[in-house]
């Protein structure tokens, strides 16, 4: 390669690298001038043509950043000027190029006094729940979320929730017409709103992370990335909603499941579970910080008087794994009540099945067998593994061997993962004995 | 992957309490910005030197010097740990750090890649 070629692909990384920064205050400022996603995003784009016809030449503008901002805002500006119909449609709903020109403060993006970062805080945040607005289908949202919040190109998503490009890019462009077609407000929801809309946008950043958080080893790097940008929107989110426990649980939630990623599988990809992993090779800064956002919800809940969500309640629950020095030590009364707590809150199957896992560490296989028991019939369990894999443990626990064995093969027949079957198929043979 | 942000001051800002003063809402404003873009895992703000001191290893004796570290022309004072999707992004995050040129407090900042559990210790890697 000669020095040009490099000197390009540093630039060209640079500029990925602003991008990556910088989009999401930048289309987020935009769709508060022009009241389109689309046309916030394309004008956004224009401005990283720009940047990309100019820079390699020129060289990396000093703040890069604002000068995104500065090149997307006179292009807004042009466009309106352009298209009288455009701005006559701004005019009503009270908005004028004069105030417009006011309204963009050219170098926000170096300001650090708090009164700027609001208002950036609250455009993002007007991003935030509208790309995560309900009227979208769960895919669509997920789509929209990672191209306008997190810098990411259609070609990446695409990648990383193995579909094809233009599969992603049909969503992003069918998302952004429902939103226009449903007049969706660019605004923050208020009131009784709010609760509805910001689980969406919760439950949009968990789907992220663990699309990425079951990636297995050797598959594309952008699958376990998504684990890192749900952890970074949690953080912002954090930032922006620092009194919402919801908020702060979900990013403890997944901050306390990243810290075992290290330690999950074994030198061979086999997957270890909860309680034979090396604790050692958990993440201490990541349940650190799990832990902490923790202790900070229940500020939160206190200022509130409400009672803890299902999002806090699974973090609280990764939080007592996070806290034992070891698999015996862990504190199953603790977790059981918990989950007591969330089948209240967030009633499910699978909850329960967890439920029972967490009753029988505490209070005896007995006691765990009697919820799993009322499971046996559970339509959304037909084909879970795990409902007669914990079953014909319990079985086991309670010396009911051939019952135990007939759950292990039957769970290992519905194991879709073929190390997980072989497992089943094991215990199923290990309680049988040797063969006479 | 994650870096760490070493920031370091100059002496001025090390033995002066107004220049100190100066580095550490610059560092306060730095953490906030960081945070803010969600890439922020830990951070810390150390004490001028004063309060410090240094163990030298060398040979079979060990030499302690007392801080202040007078004349030195970089002194750590803080850091920040944070989580980025590439190295290139490290590059603006450095660039951000809201110091005021005709103000010398800062000598420079310093960039390290974590060594991340269960990563191989080796280097250069097999």
């Amino acid at each position: 390669m000669s020095t040009e070629d490099h000197a390009r692909l540093a630039t060209d990384r640079a500029i990925d690298a602003v991008w990556r920064i910088e989009s999401a205050r930048i289309i987020a400022a935009l769709v508060r001038i022009v009241r389109d996603i689309d046309l916030a995003e394309e004008l956004a784009q224009d401005a990283l043509v720009a940047a990309l016809e100019h820079w390699p030449a020129e060289g990396v503008p000093d703040n890069p950043g604002a000068w995104l901002m500065r090149t997307a805002r006179n292009r807004t500006l042009d466009r309106l000027r352009r298209e009288k119909s455009l701005a006559r449609k701004l005019e009503q709903i009270g908005l004028d190029l004069e105030a417009l020109e006011a309204h963009v403060v050219p170098d926000f993006v170096d300001a650090i006094d708090d009164a700027r970062a609001d208002a950036v805080g609250d455009d993002l945040l007007r991003l935030i729940f509208t790309a995560c607005h309900p009227v979208l289908s769960t895919d669509a949202r997920i789509a929209l979320t990672l191209k306008l919040l997190g810098g990411l190109t259609t070609e990446e998503i695409a990648r990383a929730f193995l579909v094809a490009e233009p599969t992603v890019a049909q969503r992003i462009v069918r998302a952004k017409r429902t939103l226009a077609d449903a007049r969706v407000p660019y605004e923050v929801p208020q009131g009784d709103a709010l609760a509805a809309r910001l689980a969406s946008v919760l439950e949009v950043i968990y789907l992220v992370f663990n699309e990425g958080y079951t990636a297995t080893r050797g598959e594309d790097w952008m699958r376990p990335a998504l684990c890192n940008e749900a952890m970074r929107l949690g953080r912002v989110l954090c930032e922006l909603a620092p009194g919402e426990p919801e908020v702060l649980g979900l990013t403890a939630l997944m901050e306390l499941q990243a810290s075992r990623a290290g330690a999950r599988t074994d030198a061979q990809g086999r997957p270890v579970l909860l309680m034979d992993q090396d604790r050692r090779r958990w993440d201490a800064l990541l349940i650190r910080r799990g832990l902490g956002a923790l202790e900070r919800a229940a500020t939160a809940l206190q200022a509130l008087g409400r009672s803890a969500g299902s999002y806090l309640l699974q973090a609280r629950i990764a939080g007592c794994h996070a806290r034992a020095p070891s698999g015996a030590d862990t504190d199953w009364p603790a977790i059981a009540a918990l989950y007591d707590e969330l089948a209240g809150v967030a009633p499910s199957p699978v909850v329960e099945l967890n439920r029972a896992v967490a009753v029988a560490m505490a209070r005896g296989p007995e006691a765990g067998l009697a919820i799993v028991d009322a499971l046996r019939d559970e339509p959304a369990l037909k084909d879970y593994h795990w409902l007669p894999s914990v079953r014909g443990d319990l079985l086991a626990k309670t010396g009911r061997k051939p019952e135990a064995i007939a759950e292990f093969e039957r769970a290992a027949a519905l194991a879709k993962n073929l190390r997980e079957r072989e497992l089943l198929a094991q215990r199923a043979r290990d309680l049988a004995g040797p063969p006479d | 992957m994650r870096y760490l942000i070493l920031v370091e001051a100059t002496g001025a800002a090390d033995a002066d309490a107004d220049a100190f003063g100066r580095f550490a809402a610059a560092m306060d404003a730095y953490e906030r910005l960081l945070a803010r873009a969600g890439v922020l895992l830990e951070a810390c703000q150390l004490r001028p030197s004063a309060l410090g001191w240094r163990v030298g290893f060398g040979g079979d004796r060990r030499h302690r010097v007392e801080g202040p570290f007078a004349g030195a022309a970089a002194i750590t004072g803080g850091f920040a740990i944070v989580q980025v999707g590439r190295p290139e992004e490290l590059d603006e995050w450095v660039r951000r750090f809201p110091v005021d040129p005709a103000d010398p407090i800062v000598a420079g900042i310093e960039v390290r890649r974590l060594l991340e559990p269960g990563e191989d210790r080796a280097w250069p890697p097999a």
